[in-house]
């Protein structure tokens, strides 16, 4: 009977000490494993905010050499052609002058679009709104398509800091709308909501399931988008509506 | 009596689950796989031969003693991507040599005490990679979540199983000397653990194929 007592007590706390062991091993494991995958997570978000940080600068210094040396320079060829045109007497130059002072203005306004969509000249002095309706107006009539803010976006601010990242994201948007879309109408709204400011895209073009084409890995303007709303820790959210496509992106960082 | 033959049952639902679900996850399953077989022809064997027919399985058991140790062996060679060839090596030939030993010194009666020798030397071989796994994935950290990965399952239900069981199959000759009556209430450990095995394994087989 002793012996049985002795041999109960060796079996169960031998086999009780094991499964501590195992136990204690896992949960370890599991613990400093999420807290090592947390580590990691910050740290490719801080090189995410860095490679975007970088990126704005960067864009900010080629629109300004485009705009400060190129456009100037070219500006001052234009005026050459001209005072060259007055002046020369060749039955034919003031022909091919004036295809040389064509195309020089087509360089000359294509320059400007290129820095302007580097970066907008609007979002740094006056801001996003602003600078919204600067690229919607400019939208519309480069392609002929209705884009309109439906509602007055100074009543709501968009700071600065996210400023930059939100209206990428917006070109991104609308880009594809226009690429892919075939809209006709694309319209913004702005406005605070229990869960943020949340800003809206709604187009009338061919339906567009965003998070599923991202899960497939389809595009990088897709994977874009999704690290720029990651770096200003906002979301986006589609609603089914009966045509087209309803964005809403909520920016948490602005409750 | 119940739980012992739900068990037995039990095992073959690890492989049905993997053969019926959708033909995703199969090269994430391919480590655990032969093993996952051995339970099931274990269960089919345990269920006709042991509690149908009432044979007897000692050579069975030795049998299913070698090959335990074989699957699991591929499974952490195949996990841990060939690596650690030499302490591989050393623990096939560790075992071959303890195989050696307790063939020449013991004979099928005293499969009690072959499979314990045996029990405690998978179960050492297993602690022992397990940590290396473990060791390997906080030095790469290339698992995002554990909880979702089915190796993490797998090794869990393993290192549970063997480490739960390692007293009683050290004891169980010992304890069947005493009183044959007492091994059976004992068993009872190795019926629930089982169980939790082959819960693991399940769990493990659903995430492979569902992630």
């Amino acid at each position: 009977m002793e012996s049985e007592n002795e041999l109960n007590s060796i079996i169960f706390i031998g086999t009780f000490l094991m499964l501590f062991l195992a136990f204690g091993l896992l949960f370890m494991v599991l613990f400093y494993q999420r807290h090592l995958a947390k580590i990691k997570k910050r740290e490719t978000e801080l090189l995410l905010k860095t490679a975007l940080k970088s990126e704005k600068k960067e864009r900010k210094r080629i629109a300004k050499d485009l705009h400060d040396a190129i456009q100037s320079d070219l500006n001052a060829i234009r005026n050459y052609v001209v005072l060259f045109s007055k002046k020369n007497s060749h039955p034919d130059a003031p022909e091919l002058l004036e295809a040389i002072h064509t195309s020089l203005e087509q360089t000359i306004e294509n320059t400007r679009l290129i820095s302007y969509q580097l970066m907008p000249p609007l979002l740094e002095t006056a801001g996003f709104n602003l600078a919204l309706r600067d690229y919607f107006e400019q939208l519309s009539t480069s392609n002929g398509k209705r884009f309109e803010l439906d509602i007055n976006l100074a009543e709501t601010l968009v700071s600065n800091k996210i400023s930059y990242e939100l209206f990428r994201v917006v070109q991104e948007l609308t880009s594809n709308m226009l690429k892919h879309g075939s809209i006709s109408t694309c319209t913004a709204r702005l406005n605070t909501s229990s869960k943020g400011v949340c800003f809206e895209l709604i187009d009338n073009g061919i339906p567009f399931d965003f998070k599923a084409e991202y899960k497939l890995n389809k595009g990088t303007g897709l994977q874009n988008i999704q690290s720029r709303l990651k770096s200003i820790s906002a979301t986006l959210e589609q609603e089914t509506i009966a045509k087209g496509n309803h964005y809403k992106i909520y920016l948490f960082s602005h409750l | 009596m119940f739980l012992l033959y739900f068990v037995v049952i039990y095992g073959v639902s690890p492989l049905l689950y993997f053969l019926i679900a959708k033909r995703k996850g199969v090269k994430e399953l391919k480590p655990i796989l032969p093993y996952v077989a051995l339970t099931f022809i274990a269960s089919f064997y345990e269920f006709f031969g042991t509690l149908t027919f009432k044979w007897d399985c000692s050579y069975w058991f030795v049998i299913y003693e070698i090959l335990s140790f074989l699957t699991i062996f591929y499974f952490f060679y195949q996990v841990l991507q060939k690596q650690f060839a030499k302490l591989f090596l050393t623990f096939l030939f560790g075992f071959i040599t303890l195989w050696f030993f307790l063939l020449w010194n013991f004979n099928i009666k005293d499969l009690l005490i072959i499979n314990s020798y045996s029990h405690t030397f998978i179960t050492v071989f297993i602690l022992f990679f397990t940590i290396i796994w473990f060791r390997k994935l906080m030095v790469d950290a290339y698992i995002e979540n554990l909880l979702k990965n089915s190796t993490f399952y797998f090794i869990s239900g393993l290192i549970l199983y063997h480490c739960g069981t390692v007293f009683l199959f050290l004891l169980s000759n010992y304890i069947y000397k005493a009183d044959s009556n007492l091994l059976h209430s004992y068993w009872m450990i190795n019926i629930i653990l089982n169980l939790v095995l082959r819960t693991l394994l399940l769990i493990g087989i659903w995430k492979a194929k569902t992630n």
